[in-house]
């Protein structure tokens, strides 16, 4: 099974409003990592929100993790998205007021199907996953006492922990520096490939290129863009 | 459990506008709680304004009259009950004991009233009150006068002080005086919170010698004047008053009693059931009570106005949270259930404390009410109906957390998610 496939995908934001996404096929196998590159505008955000069910996608065919995206209500994707997939988003979306500990938590305790994903009990999983990405001393701390860096951690973390099968990134990597966005990137695999997560990456760092299987331009669509 | 968890770290997180909102919610409850209180102690200090007498007799008229002259100091009565007749029903056998009353005149705008020691011994106010002295003795010697608490606080009278008597007057300063015939003030009573604490009190002796010169209404001439010092109390013969309070020895007496005596022969009398005279006089001023009631609603309205306030511009300052917890696969059940939870748990703290504040103020203040306004806070601190609407403060602050619970259902998940913020 494929972690996503699509065939002949259109969106627009608005009925009347310019296509945003018209992608003919496109599919990511379970454990591959796909780098996603574009022009600014080109639509890249909005793919990941599409294939997240953050927007709904009314033409086309759509299938995440084995489940046909375009016949789901809103609630439903919600529920498919916060069992199955894994978003890192470009601003982490932390909520501030929470511990570390809590935000990481957030997906497990909200979606009963991926608590059950876990091999050990979730405070176990929840230190080594926070271990691995080195927070592991900072899980007590409020989110917003951290710096970019360690917030794009527990972004991650939150994203990783209960073992979702696609794990969307957006832009993770643009606050930080070169070198620790290529660490950043090789810790995120070594735990994405220990649960053979896929992924789908956004990011217009270049250099990054090689470090994926692949990568998936999305055109640059006309007069729209900067 | 993870809703009460994110409830309660996100209240703490807006700990000053939750607090605001707990506190107006709080000051609603506790006015409410209060003008509550405050009505029923004037409710039961109105309806336990006389307690234990069983019937009051006085000459035929209204019985709202002989009600508001006896017990309230309003009006006057119309005619007299002759002593005869009093002794008749006094030493009937099913009663137990009576207390004449004899009014009339006054004193610096308050009530002089004739009676006997029984009204030291068996009036009652208030369930089981009677009266008492904060000061010397009841009225027994002819030229004795009791002060009720408010009197003696107003004129600022002390014990042993002279009081001259006006004629005919209860409210203002009387035309003709009993100058020549000056009281002692031998006892004053403590505050009863009743009509009580608004009269004078002197024997029903006293009452007659201060009248015995008198003839045909008129004061006596020079000639026909009878000084106080050739009056003995012995010598009196008291031919009427105005009133008596009656207490049967059996309840099941009463209704058969006061039939009789309305039926009495020999003179045109009347008796009433305080208890159902005092119901029934409440009951027509019921227009307080509910003008007391509907400014207790008018606060709660605005405290709940107040909080759908603060919740729903909480919510404009939430949205990319909502947007978070949704991203995360929170469903419209989790978000509802967060934001009511929130909802409840700002409504039952406000109640809460305005109910703890409520209780701890009318404690402190529970003296004060009672000696500045004769208001006593007699019986529970709160009543079913009080808890009744407790509980619909909460339950409707709780609906009002459906309010941005809705609406936060209309925002689109991409606004929220947006980083642009
Ligand atoms: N909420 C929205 N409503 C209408 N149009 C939108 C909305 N969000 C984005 N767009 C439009 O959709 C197009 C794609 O936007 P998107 O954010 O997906 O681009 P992107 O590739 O992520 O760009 P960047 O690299 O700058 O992040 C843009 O032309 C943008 O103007
Ligand atoms: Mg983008």
């Amino acid at each position: 099974m494929s972690a996503v496939s699509i065939r002949d995908l259109k969106f627009r934001y608005h009925d009347d409003g310019p296509l945003i996404l018209d992608i003919s096929s496109f599919d990511v196998q379970t454990g591959e990592k796909v780098f996603l590159l574009g022009p600014s505008g080109s639509g890249k955000s909005t793919f990941l929100e599409v294939v997240s069910g953050v927007l709904p996608a009314k033409a086309g065919k759509l299938e995440v993790c084995g489940h046909d995206l375009t016949k789901k209500s809103a609630h439903e994707r919600d529920v498919l998205r916060g069992s199955h997939i894994g978003y890192i988003f470009q601003s982490f979306n932390l909520v501030p007021y929470l511990s570390v500990q809590e935000n990481i938590e957030l997906p497990l305790l909200l979606n009963q199907e991926r608590a059950r994903r876990l091999k050990k009990d979730r405070v176990t999983e929840m230190k080594r996953l926070a271990d691995h990405l080195e927070i592991g001393p900072y899980l007590t701390r409020p989110v917003s006492q951290l710096s970019v860096g360690q917030q794009q951690r527990v972004a991650a973390c939150r994203a990783l922990l209960g073992s979702p099968e696609l794990i969307l990134a957006d832009e993770p990597t643009s606050a930080l520096d070169q070198e620790v966005r290529e660490k950043f990137i090789r810790l995120l695999f070594e735990c994405c490939d220990e649960t053979k997560a896929a992924v789908l990456f956004v990011s217009h760092d270049r250099t990054l290129i090689p470090l994926f299987d692949r990568e998936f331009a999305l055109p640059k669509r006309g007069g729209e863009g900067w | 459990m993870v809703i009460l968890r994110l409830a309660w770290a996100s209240l703490r997180n807006r700990r000053l506008t939750t607090g605001l909102t707990i506190l107006s919610i709080a000051l609603s409850v506790m006015l409410l709680l209060s003008v509550e209180r405050l009505r029923r102690g004037a409710e039961d200090g109105f309806t336990q304004a006389i307690s234990q007498t069983d019937l009051i007799v006085g000459a035929r008229s209204g019985p709202l009259n002989l009600l508001l002259y006896t017990v309230f100091n309003m009006g006057s009565a119309t005619a007299n009950v002759s002593w005869q007749s009093y002794e008749h029903w006094k030493n009937q056998p099913q009663v137990e004991w009576t207390i004449p009353y004899s009014l009339g005149d006054g004193h610096g705008g308050f009530r002089t009233v004739g009676t006997d020691a029984n009204f030291y011994e068996h009036y009652r106010y208030r369930g089981d009150r009677k009266v008492e002295m904060s000061e010397g003795v009841p009225a027994v010697g002819l030229w004795d006068v009791v002060l009720g608490a408010e009197v003696a606080r107003s004129l600022n009278y002390k014990l042993g002080q002279k009081v001259v008597i006006a004629h005919g007057v209860t409210s203002g300063r009387g035309i003709q005086m009993h100058d020549d015939k000056p009281f002692t003030v031998v006892g004053i009573m403590k505050p009863t919170g009743t009509a009580l604490d608004q009269s004078l009190y002197i024997t029903l002796e006293g009452m007659e010698a201060i009248h015995m010169d008198w003839k045909d209404g008129a004061a006596p001439t020079r000639e026909t004047a009878i000084g106080p010092d050739q009056i003995q109390k012995e010598a009196i013969k008291v031919d009427q008053i105005t009133s008596f309070f009656l207490r049967t020895k059996s309840r099941i007496e009463t209704l058969r009693l006061q039939r009789s005596i309305n039926t009495y022969e020999s003179e045109a009398m009347m008796a009433i059931i305080p208890g159902v005279a005092l119901a029934e006089l409440w009951h027509m001023m019921g227009y307080v009570e509910k003008s007391l009631k509907a400014i207790s609603w008018m606060v709660l309205a605005v405290g709940m106005t107040a909080m759908l306030i603060a919740l729903l511009s909480l919510l404009e300052q939430r949205r990319r949270e909502m947007a978070i917890l949704r991203a995360m696969g929170a469903g419209p059940g989790h978000v509802l259930s967060l934001l009511v939870l929130e909802a409840f748990l700002i409504s039952i703290l406000g109640a809460t404390l305005g109910t703890l504040v409520q209780l701890a103020g009318f404690l402190i203040l529970e003296k004060w009410l009672a000696q500045s306004f004769g208001v006593y806070l007699a019986g529970a601190a709160i009543t079913g109906p009080e808890f009744l609407f407790l509980l619909g403060a909460v339950f409707i602050g709780t609906l009002v957390g459906l309010i941005p619970a809705l609406r936060a259902f209309a925002l689109t998940l991409k606004d929220g998610l947006s980083p642009k913020s």
